[in-house]
């Protein structure tokens, strides 16, 4: 039996697109550029804790460059996200400008 | 920048509480779960009892036969019945069945009712950890029962901040159920189990992402829910 709980509001504003990047690490620290750049950030939410483990190394490995980004309101330049990047863009200017 | 409420107390150095974990369940919450659990069932079992797999397959031959006369609904004996009269199966007892939707084409004819009632949500694909082949699994989101909120889960009435939600969107794949007219009737995305789920909770059919890429994504669901499967 799987057993699954997703949920609960209110939950923190991220692109939509931000959920169609496929490639694990590009999806990871995406999702870590917005978790950061929100001042009242509470709580990561996700299925898998390896996953967060996931995120917290590569939050690790880029931290300068997220936080350059964060500054900037620019999205980091890595693979994998071309499909989204211009819409990733427009969550930059609705989520760090608040 | 501090993460922490004001309101919420900031926990002191003292030591670790002491926890006298149950080895069974309460007299009365042991009843409430053994109700629970029998009302599931028993809603899934008639619900699905009607569909192509559970009209055919051999190993459902004998219950089938017992309970023909029976309200699945209301009598009780359909459960008792069901634990003594279905065999333990595994997936392979399932895969000729999954096999259905993925030669194409995907007929309407073909698939309609096959394992539950109506056509699947999604398809939710194993991480192929057991055995070598990767296993699909048709999730019938409404239509089995299988589907409640759960009002004690995790949500939490002293929450003031924000959640960061981290769930994938992707599908592996898209299979088109056509209709006799050579019309596609239902695109049904293969994804992960959670992809799926949530894609299908708020409504965020395949063929529409185009309009909400450029959308801000915000309280996907309004309630806890919780889903319990296979």
């Amino acid at each position: 039996m799987i057993h699954a709980v997703i949920c609960v509001v209110p939950y923190h504003t991220v692109p939509w697109a931000t959920g169609l990047i496929s490639h694990h690490r590009s999806f990871l620290l995406i999702h870590a550029l917005f978790a950061l750049a929100n001042p009242t950030l509470e709580r990561i939410y996700m299925t898998f804790v390896t996953f967060f483990m996931d995120m917290i190394r590569y939050m690790q490995e880029e931290w300068d460059v997220l936080l350059s980004n964060i500054r900037d309101g620019t999205i980091p330049d890595i693979d994998h996200i071309g499909h989204v990047r211009d819409y990733l863009q427009v969550g930059v200017y609705e989520t760090f400008n608040q | 920048m501090s993460c922490i409420p004001s309101h919420r107390p900031i926990p002191l150095m003292t030591s670790p509480p002491i926890v006298h974990p149950l080895t069974s369940l309460p007299p009365q919450l042991l009843a409430v779960l053994k109700q629970t659990t029998d009302q599931h069932l028993q809603d899934a079992i008639g619900a699905i009892i009607t569909s192509q797999y559970a009209s055919s397959s051999p190993d459902l031959a004998d219950f089938r036969s017992t309970v023909r006369d029976k309200d699945m609904k209301e009598d009780s004996t359909v459960l008792s019945d069901f634990r003594n009269l279905v065999p333990l199966t595994d997936y392979e007892a399932y895969r000729p069945w999954m096999a259905k939707f993925f030669e194409p084409p995907c007929k309407l004819s073909e698939v309609e009712n096959l394992l539950a009632p109506g056509l699947p949500s999604y398809f939710a694909v194993s991480s192929s950890t057991s055995g070598s082949k990767p296993k699909h699994f048709a999730r019938y989101i409404g239509s089995t029962g299988l589907i409640r909120a759960a009002e004690d889960s995790v949500r939490s009435s002293t929450l003031t901040g924000t959640i960061a939600p981290v769930f994938s969107l992707s599908y592996r794949d898209i299979v088109d159920v056509i209709a006799a007219s050579g019309e596609v009737v239902k695109k049904i995305p293969v994804s992960i189990a959670s992809s799926g789920f949530l894609r299908k909770c708020e409504g965020w059919n395949v063929e529409t992402d185009n309009t909400r890429m450029a959308s801000m994504s915000e309280c996907p669901l309004d309630q806890d829910t919780t889903i319990e499967g296979h």
